[in-house]
């Protein structure tokens, strides 16, 4: 009975959403894939040391190509094993589409507070890219309803040269760049991100976004 | 046999034609051709076996196989059912674990079990036969990962915070006041979160008892994580409604405010309850504007914005009267004031909550006090005798409450009170029969309560 209450507990635990949307068209195929994959199994051992995150993380893995998937429904850190990721050998970048299937997610997985229910705590979204949406018509359509979600941050990365910023800045003021999107300067990201999300559990107002650590010197900010 | 050589045939241009019957089973009859066959049959059956063997053994080894997750501390328990888990075509097995882990695999049940040790991402080999293959066969590996979390009590590091900082203050602090026939206890302390960053406790508590008019107050804040300074936001707002409170005291308003009550307390009308409202409105309004206005100077001062001292701010006046305590309070922010007399509680507000955690109102914000939206933020009650008046920050009433129903739920705050009473995980007591003094020492402790994911700062205020 002891164990059966503290069970309980830990479903009516606050949670702090972690969405990552990730590009994973053609191009990313090969190294930039694998350092991804590295990349990811660094946040995930960093954030297990982390000790608010262990208990109140919940990290969702939305990847998109021609196709868009939830590789990982929202899953606790604690029982979280990663997923492979395979890029189809080419085709194109449905970004617009990812954010659409993001947003029914927040929708559908993200407790919002109630008399009855404890809500989460406003989630994250970290979104990467080494090019532009494809779906242009629908990633503009899709924009303003993210925007709507009142997320804690998002956090958009352009990765290597082709990636373009301007798109991404349409989507949030935080855009960070990486000159190139090899194995070390993914891997300095994605350590930035964990960092960031061990940042989450701040009492805000309603509207104010979370406050970001300093990004290593790999993470361009642009302004 | 007759058939595989005539496909054999057939499959280099070379069909054996209609004529050719009885040619071709004389061909077929003799010895090295029989022989050859023979071989041939055998070859082929011993490719398709190793290939059968090889393929199924890859099947396992490429099979996606997940252990549960362990976490050190905490026993583990997996049962490891092969053909749930679609092993089908394996035989004998064993694990292979490396040492120190402190888990093992009991092969009777086929049950992993164990009280994990050691944190970290380990590989546990799985060697196995197929079912097909003979007893002396060597045996196959397949690699599945562990992942061991750490326990998270183990994690949290208690830095100090900076005192050279000039809004520094203790990060833990208590006291303890006679209110006239009851005691107040306070207990304040910095929490996990805050403690593991060195960062410093944010909520604060004052309070004032008056001896020639029987009124006290308790005033309880908790500032924002995400302002810089809402440490000193909240200082101010207590010490600023203590202070206000004193110039009411000293003041002629205080006839009014006392007239409209001794009218409530004997009539009890409606009347006259609306007119103890309006007085308690307008000195609790005041009290409270104060508050602010001592942070907008503060603010103002040092060159900061005001929501640089975000703060939640919650106080409450209480007398005692011959009919009974005359409770009044104001309530911004989340926490929780209540009223709790064993078979009742009565919540002194609404906490400000948004839809996502840690969403709240604070003091700080300007619409506060605009267009009289305060009006709401202050109640009043009258009740003939009460075990405890208690006041909150979220700290609390997060881990014990957890819901805004919760809050009105007078089971809840009965486990609270037993909760404090020593009826925990931890047996931690406040004996509030003794000395309070002791008692003051005992709440403090109490405050270092294990809820996961509740790691904020605690305080509390207790009248009893």
């Amino acid at each position: 009975m002891a164990n059966d209450s503290k069970e309980r507990n830990a479903i009516d635990m606050r949670r702090l959403p972690v969405y990552l949307l990730l590009d994973t068209s053609g191009s990313m195929r090969g190294e930039r894939i694998e350092a991804v994959k590295n990349g990811l199994q660094v946040l995930v051992s960093k954030l297990r040391q982390d000790p608010f995150a262990l208990e109140s993380v919940w990290i969702s893995i939305i990847t998109f190509d021609r196709e868009v998937k939830q590789l990982l429904p929202l899953t606790a850190l604690e029982v979280l094993q990663l997923p492979d990721i395979i890029p189809p050998e080419s085709g194109p970048t449905h970004m617009g589409a990812a954010l659409e299937l993001l947003s029914l997610k927040l929708d559908t997985e993200v407790h919002k507070g109630s008399d009855t229910e404890k809500g989460d705590w406003r989630p994250l979204l970290f979104l990467m890219t080494d090019g532009k949406p494809s779906d242009l018509a629908a990633f503009r359509a899709v924009v303003p309803k993210i925007k709507a979600q009142n997320l804690a941050g998002i956090i958009a990365c352009a990765a290597g040269a082709e990636a373009n910023d301007s798109y991404l800045k349409e989507l949030t003021d935080t855009v960070v760049h990486l000159d190139t999107a090899d194995s070390s300067t993914l891997m300095a990201f994605f350590k930035w991100v964990s960092a960031s999300i061990g940042t989450g559990n701040k009492s805000v107002g309603t509207a104010e976004s979370i406050q970001l650590p300093p990004p290593p010197e790999e993470v361009h900010v642009i302004i | 046999m007759r058939k595989l050589i005539e496909k054999l045939l057939r499959e280099h241009q070379l069909p054996v034609k209609e004529k050719q019957q009885l040619f071709f089973d004389g061909f077929l009859a003799t010895a090295d051709i029989q022989q050859a066959a023979e071989q041939m049959l055998n070859a082929q059956n011993f490719i398709v076996e190793s290939w059968k063997e090889k393929s199924l053994t890859d099947d396992i080894v490429q099979k996606h196989v997940a252990i549960p997750n362990a976490k050190v501390n905490k026993p583990y328990h997996f049962p490891f059912d092969a053909e749930a888990l679609g092993l089908h075509e394996m035989g004998d097995y064993k694990w292979e674990i490396p040492e120190g882990l402190g888990i093992t695999f009991e092969k009777e049940k086929a049950l992993f079990t164990g009280i994990p040790q050691q944190q970290g991402e380990f590989i546990l080999t799985l060697l196995f036969r197929l079912r097909m293959s003979p007893a002396d066969k060597p045996f196959s590996e397949k690699k599945i990962r562990l992942i061991i979390n750490p326990d998270p009590k183990s994690l949290w590091k208690d830095l100090p915070s900076d005192e050279q900082d000039p809004y520094w203050q203790p990060d833990s602090e208590a006291m303890t006041a006679s209110f006239g026939d009851r005691t107040l206890l306070i207990a304040s302390k910095r929490g996990r979160s805050h403690a593991h960053e060195g960062k410093f406790r944010d909520d604060s508590f004052a309070s004032s008892f008056d001896q020639a008019t029987g009124w006290g107050i308790i005033a309880v804040a908790d500032g924002a994580g995400s302002a810089k300074y809402s440490r000193r936001g909240a200082v101010l707002a207590c010490n600023a409604v203590v202070e206000s409170f004193s110039a009411l005291l000293a003041s002629e308003k205080m006839i009014s405010l006392e007239t409209a009550i001794a009218a409530y307390m004997e009539t009890q009308s409606e009347e006259s309850q609306v007119k103890v409202s309006g007085q308690f409105i307008e000195q609790l309004g005041k009290i409270a504007f104060s508050a602010q206005q001592k942070i907008r100077q503060e603010a103002l001062s040092k060159q900061a914005e005001i929501k640089d001292y975000a703060t939640t701010l919650i106080f409450t006046l209480v007398k005692k009267y011959a009919s009974g305590y005359v409770i009044s309070s104001f309530w911004v922010g989340d926490g929780g004031i209540g009223i709790y007399n064993n078979t009742d509680a009565i919540v002194l507000g609404t906490p400000d909550s948004g839809e996502f955690a840690g969403q709240t109102r604070f003091l700080t914000m300007q619409d506060i006090f605009a267009d009289n939206a305060y009006i709401n933020r202050i109640r009043f009650k009258v009740v003939p005798d009460f075990t405890a008046l208690i006041l909150m920050t979220d700290g609390i009433t997060d881990p014990k409450f957890q819901t805004d129903a919760n809050l009105r739920n007078v089971a809840i705050w009965q486990k609270l009170w037993q909760d404090l009473e020593g009826n925990n995980e931890d047996g931690c007591k406040v004996d509030f029969n003794g000395t309070p003094e002791k008692a003051k020492e005992e709440l403090l402790n109490w405050l270092d309560f294990w809820s996961p994911g509740n790691h904020d700062d605690r305080t509390i205020a207790i009248l009893y």
